[in-house]
């Protein structure tokens, strides 16, 4: 905790909150009754494996379902200052989107335009959403590059994004996602395709800038080593739900689903007795969401499914004599389920 | 940018000395006495053997060739048989015309045609789109030739909205536009719409939105000008079609230009005049291709450095 959001403040000044969200493709659920809150200043994971309807969940946010081929078909998306986001005409969320929102996307190498300069694109979002001079948005542009860590940012401003590494320019898409101060940062698994070592200095630059700027963010990764590293408050969906909620220490302490703890073990060095031996990897893999099993999403990969399992899908709640600053989806935890 | 502007300029005159070889060995090797031709069919051999030494067709071919050459590259593309006017002057005089035409048909068809390929886009497979996608597809298959008399006849006999010919105001411009412009606005819709939606689901396109662009800014900036690039390559193509287009549509509709010239030439067996309009068609479309190729590093920062 950093000594400049005291946590009980956190908890009642939401930047976001989503609740009951479903988005559709066609006949598949990919986001299933999906809520959870974000603060101010605070950085929430929401961890999964592909599939699990954790991008989905941003695009829902930001409403860049593509119109074609899915919708938001239920739940309510409230943005603080905003009211309720879901419904609103595009023309309404494109005035949000850049201004209040900024993403930043997975692939850095294809996420630029490229026909316009970097510091182009960049004081774009201002002149869309300020009233700001050209050679204003300009000038700020390089202010930001500056602050996203890249050098010589006059001249960087001045290039193409071919001209650039895929580090080079996820700090070009960090310093436009920011380039409005919103109060809500998506980052839809920003250093994935990125190596180690500049994946490193890109948590550590957003996690600068979150303190900077006091946003939220929610940051979507599948790698629970980044979670360690960013996350206050942690989300792991599976198959369109979530399966487990829970604050970082406790989630990294203590994981309670089946689910969460196969993620864990699948990790070099953070199972317990690490040791000369195969990583653990999780048998089986996603369920068809268009054709989801009776009772619980996971069980047909869980170690510890038992009858109840095939019969009815558990409920997201606090475990019983858990934490109260958890809940877990899995009957495990509920009091009188288990055999 | 420069120094590749000043490679492709040097790489023209090896394309055109070809062209020339090409087009001088072609006309030369059809069977036929252009000196006959020339001389009216009751000529004496004595006419014709005279006209022969004065252009220079008693001599070997290679020699003719040279002598030919010499000339070109001094901008004298000789003279025509019958009317014994240097064809240079003749082509320069004839050229606003045929610029004029294949200049606004050329106009006509980008922006029409990408316009429809655009609209198209944004609602595949909508009405709308079906409807465009039904109208390229008539502009493609429909003749040239038949489609300026099916225009004439409509427009300018039985409406008579329009001249049916000749050069002069606007309006003897739009039949002969519409004519040589349609396949190619068809041409461009469906060019158009492909390569938009291939960019509009790239990467980019998503941070545009993103950023809270307005669909008007992410499609006509955004999208356009990266679906511009094979655009472009397009035109460089088909500028030489609209060119051979001309040549028909000129002779349909009486327009005073270089392709009914040459078509004359054709006609008339004149063979410098077919050989001048040749070589300047031919010249015409290598430069406006080596335009394209620059324009096309313009667009495209990433070829420009490459």
């Amino acid at each position: 905790m950093n000594a400049m959001i005291d946590p009980a403040d956190v908890r009642s000044a939401s930047v976001l909150e989503v609740s009951g969200l479903e988005t559709r493709f066609g006949a598949v659920r990919a986001v299933d009754g999906v809520s959870f809150a974000v603060a101010r200043g605070e950085t929430l994971c929401i961890v999964g494996e592909s599939g699990s309807g954790k991008s989905a969940t941003a695009l829902s946010v930001m409403g860049l379902i593509p119109s074609g081929s899915g919708r938001v078909a239920a739940g309510s998306i409230r943005l603080a200052g905003h009211g309720e986001l879901r419904g609103l005409s595009d023309a309404a969320m494109a005035e949000i989107r850049g201004r209040a929102i900024g993403m930043v996307f997975q692939e850095p190498m294809t996420s630029l335009n490229p026909v316009f300069r970097v510091g182009t694109q960049i004081a774009e979002v201002m002149r869309r959403h300020e009233d700001i001079s050209r050679s204003a948005a300009r000038d700020r542009a390089v202010d930001l590059l500056r602050m996203v860590g890249i050098p010589s940012p006059e001249s960087r401003a001045q290039d193409y994004p071919h001209q650039l590494s895929g580090g080079m320019r996820q700090r070009v898409m960090i310093a436009m996602a920011i380039a409005c101060d919103p109060m809500l940062i998506l980052a839809d698994e920003p250093t994935t395709a990125l190596d180690v070592t500049i994946q490193a200095q890109i948590l550590a630059l957003i996690d600068a800038l979150k303190h900077r700027l006091g946003s939220g963010i929610v940051f979507i990764t599948h790698d629970l080593r980044v979670v360690a590293q960013i996350a206050q408050q942690v989300c792991v969906m599976y198959a369109g739900v979530v399966v487990e909620r829970a604050p970082v220490r406790a989630l990294l302490r203590d994981p309670l689903h089946p689910y969460t703890v196969g993620l864990m073990a699948s990790v070099p060095g953070t199972a317990p007795r690490s040791g000369l031996r195969r990583l653990p990897a999780i048998p089986g893999t996603v369920p068809n969401l268009a054709a989801l099993p009776k009772g619980c999403r996971f069980r047909n990969r869980c170690p510890r499914a038992f009858a109840l399992c095939a019969e009815a899908e558990p409920p997201l709640a606090v475990p019983a004599n858990g934490d109260p600053e958890r809940e877990v989806r899995c009957w495990l935890y509920v009091e009188g389920a288990a055999a | 940018m420069i120094d590749y502007a000043i490679y492709r300029i040097a790489v023209l005159v090896p394309t055109l000395f070809a062209v020339s070889l090409a087009v001088f060995l072609v006309l030369h090797l059809v069977p036929g006495d252009p000196a006959r031709n020339a001389a009216g069919p009751d000529a004496e051999e004595e006419d014709i053997a005279l006209i022969r030494e004065h252009y220079g067709l008693d001599q070997p071919l290679w020699t003719q060739y040279g002598t030919y050459l010499v000339r070109v590259a001094q901008g004298d593309l000789g003279e025509s048989f019958r009317s014994r006017r240097p064809v240079l002057d003749e082509v320069l005089r004839r050229l606003p015309a045929t610029v004029e035409l294949a200049g606004y048909a050329m106009i006509f068809a980008v922006i029409l045609g990408v316009g429809m390929g655009v609209v198209a886009s944004m609602r595949p497979n909508s009405w709308l789109d079906q409807i465009i996608g039904a109208l390229s597809a008539f502009g493609i298959s429909v003749p040239v030739f038949f489609l300026g008399l099916l225009l004439m006849m409509v427009f300018a006999a039985r409406l008579q909205w329009l001249p049916p010919s000749g050069r002069g105001t606007w309006s003897h411009l739009v039949l002969p536009v519409v004519t040589l412009g349609l396949p190619y606005v068809a041409t461009f819709a469906r060019v158009a719409r492909s390569t938009m939606l291939e960019v509009l689901s790239e990467d980019y396109i998503r941070t545009a939105r993103a950023k809270g662009l307005v669909q008007r800014a992410v499609i006509w900036r955004h999208a356009l000008i990266n679906a511009a690039i094979p655009l472009v390559t397009l035109l460089g193509v088909y500028f030489g079609r609209l060119l051979g287009g001309a040549v028909i549509v000129e002779t349909i509709f009486a327009w005073p230009g270089l392709g009914r010239y040459m078509v004359d030439g054709i006609i008339q067996r004149d063979l410098q005049v077919v050989q001048g309009c040749i070589l300047f068609f031919a010249t015409a479309i290598v430069v406006v291709n080596l335009m394209v190729d620059l324009l096309y590093s313009v667009l495209d920062p990433r070829i420009a450095r490459g």
